[in-house]
């Protein structure tokens, strides 16, 4: 009994990530193949060597985001329901977590990898490509889910966890800005008109979302350890 | 084993105010209790806090003797069962019953057993099951978690009788088999009187009965006989509820003392006890509790 206790945390990660595996994991590779076989089809027609893999390497964050923010709000409820607790909820998903940024590292290279093995340079200076790009990129959106489902659970008023989350969402999209700001306004800066393009030149990404990526797990755990289970609708 | 439950001086408050205040409250294992209340008399905020669903503002709370907040072996054995589950409603009936395997108690072949017997569909999703089987659903997770404290909590809205009649026998055959402690909250109080030991009444909040079935319903009598006789022994007590068919009448008295059962004995009425819905809706009325 002990050991069952002791395992369950392990077993509910391993369900999580199986469930994903077998829907949008399915469903991202299929979305690749896809891809694939259009892009061998109009080369075999057109001659146009274009590149679709890059329009999955560029959605594939805010997938991760959306996967991370569904899962913790859906299983957290059947979690508690079936008697875990706060602490045992937030190993789990941590493995969880950990094994979803794992796979989107993988993806991005795979994508990568076989782009080049056909001389594509869609992925040069492309974030996200580079190996510890995406793993960053991989790290910061799924643990900006995590914590924006945190949030929700959190908080009883509609008002409070939908600004809390939408603020956290929006440090993330925006979280270049500031730095490209800095950086043109410093003394090495050229204090001209900053001009947002994505990645931008001179704003290490990598870095700063390895920082975020500390600041989410950190919002996610704080606001798990008094979540309360959410109330039943009437 | 089953689970005591303890509460002291438990305060847990909304931003609208307080939903339980000060409660004390002490469960002694091996029970089954009746949890009644108003609506938003603070039965489903204390049951929560029960099952660690929410921290409380202030105060303590003990489950088989230890703090049951974050307490792995403590709530991985306490299961609240709320009106239509908890679950995934992606999932399919058969997936959300094997959500229940966290517990390391959760008896599967129980739970598929009872399914087949209620007529659960396994390969159907939560989401589109009809509000009675979804509370079928729910009832048996209860029943199939094994858990030392098991507290159901209007788990019987959308069943239909023939239903709430097999699940409270099946609820009363597993009490019997594995005894445990159990807390029915309820507002079909007269359906389930016959199984309870013990009846804790909130309202607005505090505790205001808690005591074993016998003594509350010896708080108040039923008397019937002629109409005469019964309005005249029942002439300056307060009358809870009364029928009458013919030249029979029957009345439900509160504050029913030795000298007044005498004398209904005396005028040959037949006594008997007092309806515990009765006596509920007369100790919570508002006039009663100076709201």
């Amino acid at each position: 009994m002990n050991t069952l206790l002791a395992q369950r945390k392990y077993r509910l990660a391993i369900r999580l990530s199986t469930d994903t595996a077998k829907t949008f994991g399915l469903w991202a590779a299929a979305a690749y193949a896809l891809l694939q076989a259009v892009q061998g089809v109009f080369r075999v027609l057109t001659g146009f060597d274009a590149d679709y893999g890059n329009y999955l390497v560029g959605f594939l964050p805010l997938l991760l985001l959306a996967i991370s923010w569904v899962n913790f709000v859906k299983a957290y409820p059947s979690a508690i329901g079936a008697g875990m607790t706060r602490r045992e909820f937030g190993t789990a998903y941590a493995l969880f977590s950990a094994l979803l940024i794992a796979a989107g590292f993988a993806f991005t290279q795979l994508i990568v990898i076989v782009a080049e093995l056909t001389d594509s340079s869609a992925y040069d200076g492309f974030y996200g490509a580079a190996p510890i790009d995406a793993l960053t990129r991989a790290a910061v959106y799924v643990t900006a889910g995590a914590a924006a489902g945190a949030i929700i659970v959190r908080f009883d008023r509609d008002l409070v966890k939908g600004t809390l989350a939408g603020v956290l969402i929006a440090m993330l999209l925006l979280r270049q800005i500031p730095l490209q700001i800095a950086a043109s306004e410093a003394p090495s800066g050229d204090g001209d008109l900053v001009f947002f393009e994505f990645p931008a030149d001179g704003v290490p990404l990598a870095p700063l979302d390895a920082v975020l990526t500390v600041a989410f797990v950190l919002i996610a755990w704080l606001a798990l350890a008094r979540a309360p289970m959410p109330d039943k609708k009437a | 084993m089953s689970f005591s439950a303890t509460l002291r001086d438990v305060t847990l408050k909304y931003r609208d105010g307080d939903a339980l205040a000060d409660v004390n409250l002490d469960l002694e294992a091996g029970k089954i209790y009746g949890l009644l209340g108003r609506n938003g008399a603070g039965k489903t905020s204390l049951l929560s806090l029960l099952a660690a669903f929410r921290k409380p503002t202030s105060g303590e709370i003990l489950v088989g003797g230890e703090p049951v907040w974050e307490n792995a072996g403590i709530v991985s054995r306490v299961a609240l069962i709320r009106e239509g589950g908890d679950f995934d409603d992606s999932d399919t009936v058969k997936a959300a019953i094997e959500t229940g395997q966290i517990r390391p108690g959760f008896d599967t072949a129980y739970a598929l057993k009872l399914a087949e017997r209620f007529e659960l569909p396994l390969k159907k999703k939560v989401r589109e099951l009809s509000r009675g089987k979804r509370s079928i659903l729910a009832a048996i997770c209860g029943l199939a978690a094994r858990a030392e404290l098991t507290m159901f909590d209007e788990v019987h809205l959308g069943m239909d009788a023939p239903t709430r009649d097999a699940f409270y026998k099946e609820l009363l055959a597993e009490y019997m088999d594995r005894p445990h402690t159990v807390i029915l909250s309820t507002h079909l109080i007269d359906e389930v009187a016959n199984y309870l030991e013990e009846v804790i009444i909130v309202d607005k909040g505090r505790i205001l009965r808690h005591e074993e079935l016998e003594v509350l319903q010896d708080l108040g009598a039923t008397l019937t006989g002629p109409a005469a006789a019964v309005d005249d022994v029942a002439a300056g007590l307060e009358v809870l509820a009364e029928q009458q068919l013919g030249g029979t009448k029957s009345v439900t008295v509160a504050a029913f003392g030795p000298g007044t059962r005498e004398r209904a004995a005396a005028a040959g009425l037949e006594i008997g006890p007092v309806g515990l819905q009765d006596l509920f809706i007369h100790l919570t009325e508002p006039s009663r509790n100076g709201a």
